[in-house]
């Protein structure tokens, strides 16, 4: 009778063990996601705050722009007052 | 030769020399013009600290120096590394950022300023680059094969002008051009019309003016600009990966639209390297190609 309750109990902490284990492996996996999101600055959880430095903000710039097809984001240009221009694209 | 900007400097305009060319930024609110210009400094800056193969403190040239083994890096030069193998990855490695030895064995080894003039890179000498699918970079973790060199010039420019561009219309609230040679991006606002700009490589080229959408960018690569080399044996800077030579001149000229400037530098890079079957490439887009003849090709909505 006393090997079953303890063998019971041996099972009862096990089982315990196990789900605390599993549930510090999520959380640790969870703060890792967070930390990386981070790092790369765009917000874990839908954080619309303002960027705080250069290189934050810039890099939300450059993820968004390192994707697309020719065809799905080409801009529509129209005709300007030959010669005339704000800025020159020439050949650099 | 360094591009020349000719346009003269209006109100809300800003211009300086930097990376052997010219840096022009223009917002829709000239009170807001010396901000932005501090902005974009900053921007180009660290981008320049990051990323420039011609200072041996970048990190770039640290994780050169890496004898193949990680380095952790910033985040600012894992999104240009990540934006450089993006853009190898989706021309089909036409642009690769390991073509950085083949440029230096050419001559191109240091700030364009000090190469024009120098006479280089015997006719014989061929430089195999190394695949830009060698290059590792997982999160800020950057693995750069021994003897790999990296040349982000291609699109670090690029990304460099969406990021100043972005900062400025998101930190000052204004509309903003911002130019760097050819890249030019654009963010916020546009003015009545949109943002006006001449194309045009050299001057006596053949030339006209579009209009771009808030947000637009334009990018232009050239085979005329940047060259150097020696007599009956000129060189330019957009090198072939799969030969370590700069391409054929079967295009003089090509300038991409997109909605951003890295996508529009990839995209003209890589026409460029791809010569021929550049139109294909370009379909579906606005483009502009101009031949050796001066002849012009306007795909994709070009305006004529």
């Amino acid at each position: 009778m006393d090997r079953d309750k303890a063998l019971r109990r041996t099972s009862a902490l096990t089982g315990a063990l196990v789900a605390a284990g599993l549930a510090g492996t999520l959380g640790v996996g969870l703060a890792a996601r967070a930390a990386d999101s981070a790092e790369k600055g765009t917000p874990a959880t839908g954080s619309s705050s303002a960027p705080e430095s250069a290189t934050e903000s810039a890099t939300e710039s450059a993820t968004d722009s390192g994707s697309g097809s020719t065809g799905t984001d080409a801009p529509s240009l129209s005709g300007g007052s030959d010669g005339s221009g704000q800025a020159t694209s020439g050949g650099s | 030769m360094p591009m020349i900007e000719t346009l003269p400097i209006g109100a809300g305009t800003a211009q300086w020399s930097v990376w052997s060319t010219v840096a022009r930024v223009v917002v829709t609110e000239p009170a807001l013009l010396t901000r932005a210009t501090a902005v974009v400094e900053a921007e180009l800056a660290a981008v320049d600290a990051a990323c420039s193969r011609f200072r041996p403190d970048s990190e770039l040239s640290l994780a050169c120096r890496g004898g193949g083994r990680p380095v952790v890096v910033s985040p600012l030069l894992a999104d240009l590394v990540g934006a450089a193998l993006e853009a190898a990855r989706q021309t089909g490695g036409d642009v690769d950022p390991t073509i950085g030895a083949a440029l230096c064995g050419l001559g191109y080894d240091r700030d364009f300023a000090a190469v024009t003039g120098r006479v280089v890179a015997p006719a014989v000498r061929v430089f195999a680059t190394p695949d830009w699918r060698s290059v590792r970079l997982h999160d800020r973790e950057l693995t750069v094969p021994d003897g790999v060199r990296l040349d982000l010039g291609a699109t670090a420019k690029a990304a460099a002008a969406d990021r100043a561009a972005r900062l400025v219309a998101v930190r000052l609230g204004v509309g903003v051009l911002v130019a760097l040679g050819g890249d030019i991006a654009t963010a916020g606002p546009a003015p009545d019309g949109g943002w006006s700009v001449l194309v045009q490589d050299r001057p006596g080229d053949p030339h006209c003016t579009v209009r771009l959408p808030a947000g637009a960018a334009l990018a232009t690569s050239s085979t005329a600009g940047r060259t150097w080399g020696r007599p009956g044996e000129l060189l330019h800077h957009i090198l072939d990966p799969r030969t370590g030579r700069p391409a054929p001149r079967v295009w003089r000229t090509v300038s991409v639209a997109a909605s951003s400037c890295l996508r529009a530098n990839t995209l003209s890079t890589a026409a460029v390297v791809r010569g021929h079957a550049a139109p294909e490439l370009l379909r579906g887009g606005p483009a502009r190609l101009v031949t050796p003849e001066l002849d012009v090709l306007r795909l994709g909505g070009w305006p004529a």
